[in-house]
C-alpha cells in the first residue's frame, strides 16, 4: 500500500515572499490540509515541516468532519512555545462507518508563521489512514494556503 | 395405610406430649434483672473479644484489598507505547484500536496519543 505522499510547499514559501519581498516582518498564513480518500477514513496521522528556520507553527485547527469533534492529538507545548519548524498531527474516531468521512476531507488548518523570504520547501507527510476496521486504506494528502489567510 | 392414618399419631403418644406442654412458669422482674446482669458479667470478657476480632479482620481485609487494587494480577496493564494493532509501526491507529476495544480509560487514551504526536524536542 502506498502510505505516502508527499507534495512539496514551494508555492507556499515562494507565494509568501513574493507578496512581501520587501517586508521583513513576520506574516502568517493558513494552510489547510486535506485528505482524499475513497474509503471512510476512521484515523489518520501526518507529519508537516521542514528544515526552514523561516517558518514556524503556531496554531492547529481541527477540520470539517463532525465524527473528529475535538481538537486533534498534535504537541501543543511545542505550538506554545512557538519554537516548532515540524508538527506531527493525529486524531481518530470510534463514529460508525456510515458517520466517517471520505472523499476530500479537510482534516486539519496549520497557521504558520514565517519570517524572511525563504523559498525552502516544506513537506507533509501522510503518515497512515485506516477504516473503522483498522486496515490501512488507500490515501492520499495535500497542504493548500487559504486564499486571502496571509496577513 | 391411608394418608389419614399415617398423619394421626398414636393416643398414647398424644398425651404424653400434652403432659409437657405445661406453661411456661411466671419470671418475675426482679429473677429477670438478676439473669440479665448475671449474663452479662459473664459474658462481658467474650463480648469484648467478640468485637476486637472484626477489628483486626477489617484491617486485615482493608489493607489486603489496597494491596490488591494496586497490583492486582488480573487487571489490564495501562496502555502502553506499542504496537497494539501488529501494523509494525506505533501510530494513531494502534489508540483507535484500543480505543474501539472499549476498555481504556479516555485518559489513558490520550495519553497513548500524545505520547505519538509528542516531538521530543519541543524545549
Amino acid at each position: 500500500m502506498k502510505r505516502l505522499t508527499l507534495i512539496f510547499l514551494t508555492a507556499l514559501a515562494a507565494f509568501a515572499s513574493e507578496v512581501h519581498a520587501e517586508d521583513a516582518a513576520p506574516r502568517f498564513v493558513a494552510v489547510d490540509v486535506v485528505l482524499i480518500s475513497d474509503a471512510p477514513v476512521a484515523a489518520w496521522q501526518f507529519e508537516f515541516g521542514g528544515s526552514s528556520d523561516a517558518v514556524r507553527i503556531v496554531g492547529v485547527e481541527q477540520g470539517e468532519s463532525k465524527a473528529f469533534g475535538d481538537a486533534p492529538y498534535y504537541d501543543r507545548e511545542a505550538i506554545r512555545l512557538g519554537t516548532a519548524d515540524r508538527i506531527v498531527v493525529a486524531d481518530y474516531s470510534t463514529a460508525d462507518s456510515s458517520y466517517l468521512p471520505r472523499g476530500a476531507v479537510r482534516i486539519a488548518t496549520l497557521h504558520l508563521m514565517i519570517t524572511g523570504h525563504s523559498n525552502e520547501a516544506i513537506d507533509i507527510t501522510l503518515v497512515t489512514a485506516v477504516d473503522a476496521d483498522g486496515e490501512r486504506i488507500e490515501a492520499s494528502i495535500s497542504a493548500t494556503p487559504q486564499t486571502g489567510s496571509e496577513s | 395405610m391411608g394418608m389419614d392414618e399415617e398423619n394421626t399419631l398414636p393416643e398414647s403418644l398424644v398425651e404424653k406430649l400434652r403432659a409437657t406442654d405445661q406453661d411456661t412458669s411466671m419470671i418475675t422482674a426482679r429473677v429477670d434483672r438478676e439473669i440479665s446482669e448475671t449474663a452479662a458479667a459473664q459474658f462481658k470478657g467474650r463480648v469484648r473479644r467478640r468485637r476486637s476480632l472484626p477489628v483486626w479482620l477489617a484491617t486485615a481485609a482493608s489493607v489486603l484489598l489496597a494491596v490488591f487494587l494496586v497490583t492486582n494480577p488480573f487487571q489490564d496493564p495501562l496502555p502502553t507505547f506499542s504496537d497494539h494493532d501488529g501494523s509494525g509501526a506505533v501510530d494513531i491507529a494502534d489508540v483507535m484500536a484500543l480505543a474501539r476495544r472499549g476498555d481504556t480509560a479516555q485518559a489513558d487514551l490520550d495519553a497513548f496519543a500524545l505520547q505519538i504526536v509528542a516531538l521530543g524536542d519541543s524545549e
